[in-house]
């Protein structure tokens, strides 16, 4: 790599050093991983930097390596959690933890829902809330077909949507609505074990 | 809830991410120096890998074709396979060095397969285990390993007979008064015996 090559890289990155950072930050939903996926994914784009770097959108094409960077250090450390999927524990734990104030609770929740989503989803909602973009555009750029994009967009809706039916400030008796989930959970379990019980019980 | 709720709430998220963004000096540094540490290692690896490869290569001719001994068979049936030669160790006397090895398959009914020669150059003072194993002999003496030397016009001299038995078998040969050609015969006498027949030559040199 020649020395105007690293002048350039270093150029552009000092320009756009922000707006990567908030969409690493985006991506991980995680403080501490989101510089780690930002350095991997620009390594890799200095490496092929003489093929891209007349790329249409740069920026976009970092967030997409970002993406799979994300995905390659959740799997090597094996942080990968259950997605999509409301989790109660963590909403009464956020509630007693931010009890007294209905905003930062209210936070929170919209802060548990996105993080519950995958990477890909989450980088839709960034262009989508964060850059303005529309779905076509978010297509373009994330390269994803449309109809995967409107998902993404649809499901972060629906997550954040899950996670803020607890706060306070929508009127909701929280304690009764999460001993309510618990509740359905509990005859769900228990509507499962009759069930292998009577299956045995014929045989 | 509706979307023009929802919108709001998520997209109050994505701002507060760009918040308290510190910017890294040294971040292109940072990466410049990553990939320059890749691209080391990949080079490296790879340098190794070829040189992995280049050596087992260059060893692997070496041994299968740069021998001391000239190896040969007279076998004209093209009943020997497997047969290896190896160059003898020049460091190590009263030590055997690294064999020559064959795998005869005797067929009845096909006389060529019954027959089996080798020749080699040996130098004076070097000595000979033959080692045989007949495979498949039921009992008895199967056939006979006869050691000739080779004059320069061609005419041979026994020097050496020994019966090839059932059982695994080695003889020594170390009556090398003469630099030359010495062939190793093997001849199946047993017309019952069909198989295959292990030999293996390992040599040797006398102080």
């Amino acid at each position: 790599m020649s020395g105007s090559e690293e002048v350039e890289f270093s150029n552009w990155l000092r320009e756009h050093e922000a707006e990567l950072t908030r969409a690493a930050r985006a991506i991980c939903f995680d403080i501490q991983n989101a510089p780690d996926v930002l350095q991997e994914a620009l390594a890799d784009v200095y490496q092929r930097w003489k093929k891209i770097r007349n790329h249409e959108n740069l920026v976009a094409y970092t967030i997409r390596v970002m993406i799979s960077k994300h995905a390659d250090i959740r799997r090597s450390t094996d942080r990968k959690r259950s997605e999509k999927e409301v989790s109660i524990e963590l909403v009464a734990s956020l509630l007693q933890l931010t009890d007294g104030s209905d905003h930062i609770t209210e936070r929170m929740l919209v802060q548990a829902g996105i993080a519950s989503l995958s990477a890909a989803q989450r980088a839709v909602l960034l262009m989508y809330y964060d850059y303005g973009f529309s779905i076509k555009e978010i297509a373009h750029n994330l390269a994803l077909p449309a109809g995967t994009v409107a998902s993404h967009l649809a499901r972060g809706r629906s997550a954040v949507a899950e996670y803020i039916q607890f706060s306070p400030t929508r009127g909701a008796n929280v304690l009764e609505r999460i001993e309510t989930v618990r509740g359905l959970d509990q005859g769900q379990q228990e509507l499962s074990e009759r069930k292998i019980l009577d299956g045995q019980g014929e045989s | 809830m509706s979307n023009d709720e929802l919108d709001p709430l998520i997209r109050r998220e994505f701002e507060a991410l760009g918040m308290n963004i510190v910017g890294n000096d040294i971040l292109a540094d940072l990466v410049i120096d990553k990939v320059r540490k890749r691209r080391r290692r990949f080079w490296f690896v790879s340098a190794a890998t070829i040189f992995a490869i280049s050596t087992i290569i260059a060893i692997g001719y070496l041994v299968g074709t740069n021998s001391h001994l000239l190896f040969a068979s007279n076998s004209s049936a093209g009943n020997i396979i497997l047969s290896n030669s190896y160059e003898q160790s020049s460091g190590e006397k009263n030590v055997l060095s690294l064999p020559q090895f064959a795998r005869i398959n005797v067929t009845q009914g096909k006389e060529s397969s019954r027959h089996s020669s080798f020749r080699f150059h040996l130098h004076r003072g070097e000595v000979i285990e033959v080692f045989t194993q007949s495979k498949s002999a039921m009992g008895g003496v199967i056939g006979n390993l006869t050691i000739n030397y080779v004059r320069s016009d061609g005419t041979t001299t026994t020097l050496q007979k020994n019966p090839i038995g059932t059982n695994d078998a080695n003889n020594e040969f170390g009556n090398t008064s003469e630099t030359g050609l010495y062939t190793f015969n093997f001849d199946i006498t047993d017309p019952s015996y069909e198989g295959q027949l292990l030999v293996g030559f390992l040599i040797g040199h006398f102080e």
